[in-house]
């Protein structure tokens, strides 16, 4: 009987922002090391958790490139701990992050924020599957 | 092209090269290195000569300012007119995008016949037909671009200007309909000026699911709302530009340049198709158009894919649709954006060489103008001194440089003239295959173009993780395990309550009963065009502006058609 499922990832971005080149090509990198993912554009945040619960993930990642971050990011981890799922997702963001950015990020329990040069998508290949 | 004559003195020095070639020890000749590949997918040779381009009748190069504008549409160029500076800017609320343009008028940043560019940027809620206080829009408004919903948004940017000598594009997207119906409403109630006065590019871009994935309008709706969009500013605006050939989100999406001008050019064949349906005129239509291409760093495809562009228009304009006037077959290349994606986070400085070599490729394409990106765009909208430094490039190539002393000067080089046949015949390749899978609508509503366009930038990608395509700085070279912190502009969190305030303010203080009426009638309109069309074109944008004027948002005009003509996903 097989035990080990395969990891599940919803891979998310705002649908008002067109800078998907590379969020989909880390979809395909996810999809390559043989993770199952789910690749969605939202309207308003609370439709990704949602959809992080109707599909069961393991993993959210979302990316920004600077619209929207913080306000969707702080709705975000609000409604995974209204719905008790926060220890059982792990996040990750990534796109034009500053610094400061990134602290209130983890502080808020992001698990992971990738900003720009700070290495390859396979970092975040590696990040997702760990 | 050439005499026999010429074609054996060339024939000869090549065997006489292969032959000293021969003559040497075997070890002392090295390899002859493969032949590069360029983006297009085009094999190159090591060098070019006559023979390459032997068979080319001249009349195809033709001189400066002739059919079919190979070589740029003016025989004098850059020696009498500059290259216009169209960079777009706009961010957080009209009042400190004004401060933008300001800052860009003091630099001497100058546009069409020294009109001061105001191309905005509009932030992403107002792209999709959202006001700032909508639930959507939260976290969003003035963030990449400036709000913009109602006529005291307008005051505030347009006061005091003298709007005739603006060259004003609003990039508005999916809203460009209420966007531009609520800039009429401003100049005829407001200012109380003539719409005929108004140098104004309207944004059309309906399209963009082609390369996007983001919600917008179904194909066939779109290219009606393109109709609508070009028919009112022929009407009624007879100087404003509203068509638009836009290569370069094709391009930032990751369409090679040869499959970039072709999904571009099959977009404006059928948009043009469209506006036949409601009586218009190619010949008026065509002339609307403006180029907005990509360019990369690939300097000689560019220039190539450029020049190529152009001759292909003249001659498919002229050939299918029949069009006579000069102004149709001379394909406009006014604002020709140099390549996001080239840009690093990396070193980021090295992105102003990067920009400074597209600019190049731009001029020695004889392009009208172009948007030199700022090079933090990488990571951020612009700051200030970022800017500056894009209006210092256009600046210093014009007036401390040689390269506007002559036009069309890459004009005759053999490889440049080859390349540019080799990328004419390329792009007429990807538009044959096109027609041979059912057509360009059918290649839009399926997804096909989107996903060439998605393997394209994969291959891309692919080949800058391996270090098959170099980034410097990045896969090679690299010094930095992280790219020092940056700069990253954001808005103040009170930039959009202020927002959020003036539109409830704006939206007290109106006359209700004549907005609902107004919007009333947009909704006829719209369900017109979906279901009487094309005997409807031409109904929605005049309902629109009687909208604006009653006092309707965009946001509200927006929503009755999305309501009424469909808004989702549509492309595959």
């Amino acid at each position: 009987m097989e035990t080990k499922t395969k990891k599940r990832v919803l891979v998310t971005k705002s649908d008002q922002d067109a800078h998907e080149v590379s969020v989909r090509y880390l979809t395909q990198l996810l999809r390559d090391k043989g993770m199952e993912v789910i690749f969605t554009r939202y309207a308003i945040i609370d439709e990704v958790v949602k959809t992080a619960m109707e599909e069961d993930v393991d993993v959210i990642a979302m990316s920004f490139y600077s619209s929207g971050l913080m306000y969707d990011t702080t709705r975000l981890m609000e409604l995974l701990k209204e719905q008790g799922l926060k220890d059982d997702i792990k996040v990750i963001i990534g796109g034009t992050i500053s610094d400061q950015e990134k602290k209130e990020l983890l502080q808020m329990g992001v698990d992971d924020v990738f900003m720009p040069g700070m290495g390859t998508l396979l970092d975040v290949v590696e990040c997702v599957n760990c | 092209m050439f005499n026999d004559d010429t074609l054996k003195k060339k024939q000869l020095l090549d065997e006489q090269l292969m032959a000293a070639m021969a003559a040497m020890p075997a070890e002392a000749v090295p390899p002859p290195p493969p032949p590069a590949t360029n983006w297009s997918g085009i094999s190159l040779k090591h060098s070019y000569g006559p023979d390459d381009i032997k068979d080319m009748d001249f009349q195809d190069i033709g001189i400066p300012g002739n059919y079919p504008f190979t070589r740029g549409n003016y025989p004098f160029h850059y020696q009498v007119e500059p290259m216009l500076m169209n960079q777009g800017y706009g961010f957080a609320t009209t009042e400190e995008t004004r401060q933008r343009r300001q800052f860009l008028q003091d630099l001497g940043s100058r546009s069409q016949g020294g009109l001061v560019t105001a191309v905005m940027t509009l932030d992403l809620p107002t792209q999709r037909g959202l006001d700032p206080d909508h639930p959507a829009a939260a976290g969003k408004v003035g963030e990449c671009g400036c709000s913009f919903s109602t006529l005291d948004d307008f005051s505030e940017y347009f006061d005091g200007l003298d709007i005739t000598k603006l060259f004003t594009a609003l990039l508005a997207i999916d809203n460009a309909l209420p966007i531009n119906a609520l800039f009429a409403a401003y100049i005829l109630d407001r200012r109380k000026e003539n719409l005929a006065d108004m140098w104004n590019l309207p944004c059309n871009l309906f399209h963009h699911q082609q390369f996007w994935d983001a919600a917008g309008y179904p194909p066939k709706t779109a290219l009606k709302m393109s109709t609508e969009l070009i028919k009112w500013h022929i009407d009624n605006m007879p100087l404003a530009c509203p068509g638009a050939f836009d290569g370069y989100n094709l391009g930032e999406s990751g369409a090679p340049p040869a499959m970039e001008v072709a999904f571009a050019l099959a977009h404006t064949i059928a948009a043009v198709e469209e506006c036949q349906k409601v009586g218009l005129d190619p010949n008026i239509v065509v002339a609307k158009y403006l180029g907005h291409p990509h360019v990369t760093q690939n300097f000689f495809e560019e220039v190539a894919k450029l020049r190529a562009t152009r001759r292909l228009w003249a001659k498919t304009f002229a050939q299918r649709f029949g069009c006579t006037s000069p102004d149709a077959l001379r394909h406009k290349i006014v604002i020709a954006q140099t390549a996001g994606t080239e840009l690093t986070a990396q070193e980021i400085h090295n992105n102003i060489i990067r920009t400074t070599i597209m600019a190049m490729a731009g001029m020695m394409a004889d392009l009208e103008g172009m948007w030199v990106v700022s090079y933090d765009e990488a990571i951020s909208i612009p700051t200030e001194e970022a800017v500056k430094v894009c209006v210092r490039t256009y600046q210093i190539l014009q007036e401390e440089t040689d390269l506007p002393h002559v036009t069309d000067p890459l004009g005759g080089s053999y490889y440049v003239e080859w390349l540019t046949n080799q990328m004419e015949q390329e792009i007429v390749k990807i538009m044959n295959q096109m027609d041979e899978l059912g057509g360009y609508l059918k290649c839009w509503e399926s997804g096909w173009i989107r996903g060439q366009i998605e393997a394209e930038a994969a291959k891309r990608f692919t080949k800058i993780q391996t270090g098959e395509s170099v980034k410097v700085g990045v896969n090679k070279y690299r010094v930095e395990e992280i790219a020092p912190p940056a700069e990253i502009y954001r808005r103040p969190i009170e930039i959009e309550q202020k927002a959020i305030e003036r539109v409830k303010k704006y939206k007290e203080n109106r006359d209700h009963e004549k907005v609902k009426a107004a919007l009333e009638n947009v909704k006829l309109a719209a369900i017109k065009v979906d279901k009487e069309w094309p005997s409807s074109g031409g109904v929605l944008m005049p309902a629109l502006v009687e909208a604006a004027r009653a006092g309707a948002t965009a946001g509200e005009m927006s929503k009755v058609m999305q309501e009424n003509l469909g808004y989702g996903y549509f492309s595959g």
